[in-house]
């Protein structure tokens, strides 16, 4: 039985303590201010923001598995005997009690160094759809389209397949799509469709970033499909909603008719 | 029809085209070639006053026989205006070719003639288009086949921004007669920043210095190439402009203040206040056409927005300015517009 003095709690198992407390301060102070000058700093780089941004989680872990080794080291020296006990009792801690918390570590680690997604990313994952905010220790935080934070256990990196709409570019693709009767001048609305694309101020056109127009016959419609990339996934809806209205003006003015339903028999030929 | 007066500012009305030599030999090039039928039509291309109207003025000088030069300055909105370049001789020089075809849902029609015109004619077509115009209609339009020899406008050296200058004044109005005073921006200035701080809702006045590492290659080349105040001055103003001669007269009028150069004063545009998309993307369309009407603005808005207060908030940064009845780009921002509209990526590339 370990016997303790007032004096020797106070001298020992206090100070040790407090070390513990200032180390981890200091170390989630240190991480917050760099992860803020980073993201800050970041947006002055436009389209490479991305890219700056994904340094975040990775300082993260270094600093906090820094800590961790420094608050270890203060609380223990370990021997060879030791160290070998101290890591079977750690597995067996794992294993019972610390599953999900350490499978989300590795997950974000994984997602740290692998890179399936990144801060600022547009991601799928499970039925979320949004732009990842943070990348933790434990979790990804996105920011869904109707401005809800989500909160997803990193694991799932490693149990679900994500699908990321822009993989660390700015630039993502958009998908717009208009329906027209099967009478309207199809030439006239692909042109103007085509114009209205390549004239918005969020679409960027580039080797890499293409553009195209599709054509698909419905049973009471033509849909135009465009394909385009808009220059900030930010723009993603705004390029949409602003392609499409610009197109339905042209459409009204040059008398581009929009889809009607058509009762069996009265299918008009196609233009 | 008449110049682009943004480009054609630094026209030499005749004189032998020196400054852009290497750019004017390979014009010759490729007219002797047509003279031995082999036809490439051409692109010179370059940033807003960089000199293209020179450089076409100087090729109409040089072949006034055979080439017919048409200069445009506004948008072209109907054929008719466009087929006013129907002439009989064979070499056709159009200047301006930014102003063929407008950002708008239907704005292609009269470059999608132009376009066919010159795939079905045997004439040489030798065409100016601004940069930023050039980049946008080769990703739409791929015109770059249609005009295979490309030719970019390079900056001026100190020679050339020295000649471009001295050539509105004549040798007695002007005389470097040593003692001219370049004053230069001392090597640390100390500039407000804005810094907004997450806590804080108004932005603080924060003091940051700033470095003219300028001033000490600029003092070092003085020293040992032993330059003349008139080299000093013509190299400075040449760096300040980034070899652009439109820049470099902006410069030099401001500047200039019989007898003495003044560069202590000058201060380049910088665009510090970030503009929202759709300002930086009717600065992008300015800058793409050169002079630009409101009329053409408010078209390429669609109605989306109001143009007024974008075009109150660019003239009151001092990006832009209102010249006959259009705006245009203010020779001393267009370096600092270029970085912006390359960031937002608001130009092509």
């Amino acid at each position: 039985m370990v016997d303790l003095t007032s004096t020797e709690f106070y001298d020992e198992i206090l100070s040790l303590a407090l070390d513990a407390v200032i180390i981890f301060i200091g170390a989630y102070v240190l991480a917050k201010i760099l992860s803020f000058v980073l993201i800050r700093f970041s947006n002055q780089f436009g389209h490479a923001r991305i890219a700056v941004r994904m340094i975040v989680p990775i300082i993260n872990i270094i600093i906090y598995s820094t800590a961790i080794l420094l608050m270890v080291r203060q609380i223990v020296s370990l021997g060879t005997i030791e160290l070998v006990a101290f890591s079977g009792l750690f597995g067996a801690a794992i294993g019972f009690g610390l599953k999900d918390v350490f499978a989300n570590i590795i997950g974000g680690v994984i997602i740290a160094f692998e890179k399936p997604f990144r801060i600022g990313d547009r991601i799928t994952m499970g039925e979320h759809y949004g732009e990842v905010a943070e990348i933790g220790m434990l979790d990804t935080r996105i920011v869904t389209p109707d401005d809800n934070y989500i909160t997803i256990p990193n694991y799932k990196i490693i149990t679900q397949s994500v699908a990321s709409a822009n993989a660390g570019f700015t630039e993502m693709m958009v998908v717009i799509d208009i329906y027209i009767d099967h009478s309207a001048d199809l030439d006239r609305a692909i042109t103007i469709f085509k114009e209205a694309v390549v004239t918005s101020r969020h679409v960027y056109i580039s080797d890499r970033c293409f553009y195209t127009i599709l054509t698909e016959n419905q049973l009471h419609s033509v849909r135009l499909r465009a394909r385009a990339y808009v220059w900030d996934l930010r723009d993603e809806f705004e390029c949409m909603a602003e392609i499409s209205r610009r197109t339905k003006r042209a459409f009204q003015q040059e008398g581009i008719l929009p889809p009607r339903y058509y009762v069996p028999g009265e299918m008009p030929e196609a233009s | 029809m008449t110049g682009d007066s943004a480009d054609s500012s630094e026209s030499m009305n005749g004189a032998p085209c020196t400054v852009f030599q290497n750019q004017f030999e390979e014009i010759q090039d490729v007219i002797n070639l047509y003279h031995s039928h082999k036809r490439e039509n051409v692109a010179v291309i370059g940033l807003p006053y960089s000199g293209k109207s020179t450089l076409i003025s100087a090729v109409h000088e040089t072949y006034k026989d055979n080439t017919y030069l048409v200069e445009y300055e506004s948008q072209i909105t109907s054929k008719r205006k466009l087929l006013d370049y129907r002439s009989s001789k064979p070499i056709f020089l159009m200047d301006g070719c930014q102003y063929l075809f407008s950002r708008h849902i239907g704005g292609f029609s009269v470059l999608d003639d132009f376009l066919n015109d010159v795939v079905t004619s045997s004439s040489l077509f030798i065409t100016t288009w601004n940069l930023y115009a050039w980049n946008y209609i080769r990703r739409i339009r791929e015109v770059e086949r249609i005009f295979p020899r490309t030719i970019f406008i390079p900056p001026l050296s100190d020679t050339g921004m020295r000649q471009c200058i001295l050539k509105d004044y004549t040798d007695a109005e002007l005389q470097f007669i040593g003692g001219v005073e370049v004053e230069l921006p001392s090597f640390i200035q100390i500039k407000q920043h804005e810094v907004t701080l997450p806590f804080k809702k108004e932005p603080l006045m924060v003091p940051f210095p700033r470095f003219n590492f300028d001033r000490l290659t600029f003092r070092r080349q003085k020293s040992e190439e032993t330059l003349s105040d008139e080299e000093m001055v013509f190299r400075k103003i040449t760096r300040l402009a980034a070899g652009n001669p439109g820049i470099g007269k902006a410069i030099w009028k401001k500047s200039f203040d019989y007898p003495t150069v003044n560069l202590k004063d000058y201060e380049p545009i910088r665009i510090t206040d970030p503009l929202i998309r759709k300002d930086a993307f009717i600065l992008g369309v300015i800058a793409m056409s050169g002079i630009t009407s409101k009329e053409y603005l408010e078209e390429v808005s669609a109605l989306e927005y109001d143009i007024n207060p974008i075009l109150y908030r660019l003239q009151t940064l001092g990006i832009i300015m209102e010249r006959n009845g259009g705006y245009q780009i203010c020779p001393e921002a267009i370096l600092g517009v270029h970085d912006l509209l390359r960031r937002l990526r608001i130009i092509w590339e």
